[in-house]
């Protein structure tokens, strides 16, 4: 057996096969695991923290998705112009990306401070009054999606090599035929990286309903659970109350709604993404 | 460990567990790889080295770490205690980061190897739950000592008898609830200090003398509520007014923070930044405070706070002195805690482990007198004069309140969701003025009641 296929069996495949088995068990790590059937997944439809957290995380995927892709998109569109030191800011805006974890998340604590936070700072000297961030349930949510914009960086370099893969006839041909800017850029530039938007869109998907790092580190799940995504609520019943058994079924649970809209987002491919050789056989 | 069977549920032990996740891996590497699984040896308990009759018992024990000093006096402490018991026991201390500490406890009593001895914290009472600490009370009565109530507040070691007959730690030092007040604002007001006679209502009256604002920004704030916003120092008021949030600390069943009595000490507290404005919110606070505390900033007159703060408030640049806790409706109430050991019931040196944790409670009292890491549990230590001299002048005045003490934990198997999912974030609405103090302990009441009535 190779090293790769036993490194996979041992640190993937076990551990995976391991938590579908706990996910079954009333385990807390200190006592043998006690078989208990679905009771954890039964439980878990029962627990009220189960849906606030299923609801924090479909607002913040919902809401942080699409802006991080509408953002990462047109910033690439921006950077995709031929001018002087455009590579200094293609690295600008890619920094970000390579810088983040824990650090950054400290970083925007402090951004979000309501007495003396830059982001209020800078919404006082514009005449509004900026709210409590992370003290105020209803706004606590909202700045941990302002924060996922950090690091879209990474999606805006994907869509920037999808928009210099565009062959320069195609928009010549476009403009011929008198298609404008806004033509061009709907019939010409979002067909030929739909591919790319496919691609942005699936990994979109999956590390939003995986955040972890912000949450816990600027927010802990507060306040008033506002922000208690699934893998906050995870990580509490894995190891602050050493519930491991409902925790392994927490994490079946993602797995099933990540690969549910992964799937979905497959299905739907065929109706809006362009392939080269044509579409897409279903 | 082995669990009663239940009517709906089935058994598996560990090993069961590991050997069919193990023949599922082996199941898939035969798919991958067309190979078949190696045999592999039957896991087994590993026993202990056996110990020659002249060779010490070696006994692993752990703390979390704290300061440095405090950190290098522990590992001090340790070879103290190898060289009082040199050829008989052997003690190896691990420290490590509290947020490491639990998971690995909880690692070492899944790998059926535990740490032999391990400071109390509240979450070890699951280990006591699970049947994995060891019944100290014959280890206790065999040292006379701890019969003495004239030395020890043996009143108190009632919270630690879990079963309500035996003792399952052994305290070494206790942590009480103070008012700490700095004296430089005091004297610059021309206010005499806090002590004992004081009431919460006193308090209020001083904290608006004290409370400068200066062009409608306030600069120096009478009070704040410090350890007083935890659920433990909240509950004071409902103590000292005759009720409590609920109704038993060891497996309490049932939650009563709607009291009337209960919500009126949350009520004063918002009171307190709301309606009097002498004490900071949790933003202006922030603001206030970064790298220090708020008292530590010297912009505070008063905080109720934990007597583990005489420490870092030692380096303030200002005069300051502590004074007991006030009163409320006419009596005082206070949380109190232990610091103590715990040992694993499957220890294999218990004799060992229990040794260390009656040396530090007896022996080893004397050098907290010097190096004035804890508050000795011993009463004769804690009122050594060479002991007080080094302390805050006020700091027996608290100490002599220990007789209005309650323990500020709740020991239940969902403690840690009690605490994290219920009172936490619902009295952080409370002070942050998003929920009404009425609002705030009945939406505690009626979680934590479904918690317990999980079981």
């Amino acid at each position: 057996m190779s090293p790769a296929i036993l490194g996979l069996l041992i640190f993937t495949l076990g551990p995976i096969v391991a938590s579908l088995l706990l996910s079954f068990t009333d385990y807390n790590i200190i006592s043998d695991p006690e078989w208990v059937g679905l009771k954890n997944y039964v439980d878990m439809f029962e627990e009220r923290l189960f849906w606030q957290a299923l609801r924090v995380s479909a607002i913040y995927s919902v809401v942080s998705v699409p802006l991080g892709l509408t953002l990462s998109l047109g910033l690439a569109v921006l950077l995709n112009h031929a001018m002087r030191g455009i590579s200094i800011f293609r690295s600008i805006y890619y920094m970000p990306t390579v810088i983040s974890g824990v650090g950054v998340a400290m970083l925007w604590r402090w951004l979000f401070n309501a007495e003396f936070g830059v982001i209020n700072v800078l919404l006082d000297g514009i005449g509004i009054e900026g709210p409590a961030w992370l003290l105020d349930a209803n706004w606590a949510l909202p700045a941990l999606i302002i924060t996922s914009l950090w690091g879209i960086g990474g999606t805006t370099l994907i869509f920037l090599a999808g928009l210099q893969a565009i062959p320069e006839e195609l928009y010549e041909a476009a403009e011929i035929d008198g298609a404008g800017l806004w033509s061009r850029f709907w019939s010409v530039t979002l067909p030929l990286i739909s591919n790319v938007t496919f691609f942005n869109l699936v990994l979109g998907i999956i590390g939003a309903l995986q955040v972890f790092t912000d949450a816990f580190v600027i927010t802990r799940g507060g306040p008033n659970h506002a922000t208690l995504f699934l893998s906050v609520y995870l990580y509490q019943h894995a190891f602050q109350y050493l519930n491991m058994g409902y925790a392994s079924a927490i994490a079946w649970f993602m797995f099933f709604v990540v690969m549910l809209l992964t799937v979905l987002v497959f299905k739907s491919s065929p109706l809006w993404v362009y392939y080269e050789s044509g579409r897409q056989e279903k | 460990m082995t669990k009663l069977i239940g009517s709906r549920t089935s058994l598996i032990s560990r090993r069961q567990f590991l050997h069919g996740a193990a023949q599922g891996a082996a199941g898939l590497a035969l798919a991958a790889c067309g190979a078949s699984p190696t045999p592999t040896a039957q896991p087994g308990a590993t026993s202990a080295p056996a110990q020659s009759s002249g060779s010490p018992q070696k006994i692993r024990a752990m703390m979390w770490q704290n300061s440095p000093v405090l950190d290098e006096n522990f590992k001090i402490r340790a070879q103290m205690f190898n060289e009082a018991h040199k050829g008989k026991y052997e003690i190896d201390l691990q420290l490590l980061p509290y947020d490491q500490y639990w998971s690995k406890l909880d690692l070492a009593y899944g790998a059926k190897d535990p740490i032999d001895v391990y400071m109390w914290d509240v979450q070890a009472y699951s280990h006591y739950k699970n049947g994995l600490l060891r019944n100290l009370q014959s280890d206790f009565a065999a040292v006379s000592a701890f019969g003495d109530s004239a030395q020890y507040p043996l009143d108190l070691y009632n919270y630690w008898r879990f079963d309500g007959t035996n003792i399952f730690g052994i305290p070494e030092n206790i942590q009480m609830m103070s008012l700490f007040y700095n004296k430089d604002i005091f004297d610059k007001a021309g206010i005499a200090y806090p002590d004992a006679t004081w009431t919460y209502d006193k308090v209020l009256e001083v904290a608006k003398e004290l409370t400068i604002v200066e062009n409608g920004e306030t600069v120096q704030w009478g009070w704040d509520k410090g350890a007083l916003g935890a659920w433990w120092g909240a509950q004071t008021f409902g103590w000292a007014a005759g009720t409590s949030w609920f109704d038993k600390v060891i497996e309490p069943t049932k939650f009563t923070v709607s009291d009337p009595r209960n919500v009126e000490g949350l009520q004063w507290l918002i009171d307190m930044v709301n309606v009097h404005k002498v004490a900071p919110d949790a933003t202006q606070a922030a603001a206030i405070a970064q790298d220090v505390s708020l008292f530590q900033t010297g912009k505070l007159a008063m905080v109720a706070d934990g007597t583990w703060y005489m420490s870092s408030n030692a380096n303030s640049p200002f005069a300051w002195d502590m004074a007991p806790l006030p009163m409320w409706k006419g009596a005082r109430a206070l949380p109190f805690w232990f610091g103590g050991w715990v040992v694993a019931n499957a220890s294999k040196a218990p004799e060992a482990a229990v040794a260390w944790a009656t040396w530090s409670a007896t022996d080893y009292q004397k050098e907290l007198v010097t190096n004035r890491d804890w508050i000795p549990i011993r009463k004769a230590e804690r009122e050594d004069p060479a002991y007080l001299s080094g302390l805050p002048a006020g700091f027996k005045s608290v100490m002599d309140t220990i007789g209005d003490a309650r323990i500020g934990d709740v020991y239940h198997g969902r403690s840690a969701q009690l605490v994290n999912e219920v009172m936490n974030p619902t009295l952080g609405e409370v002070f942050n003025n998003n929920m009404t103090p009425e609002a705030g302990a009945a939406d505690i009441d009626t979680k934590a009641n479904e918690l317990l009535a999980q079981g």
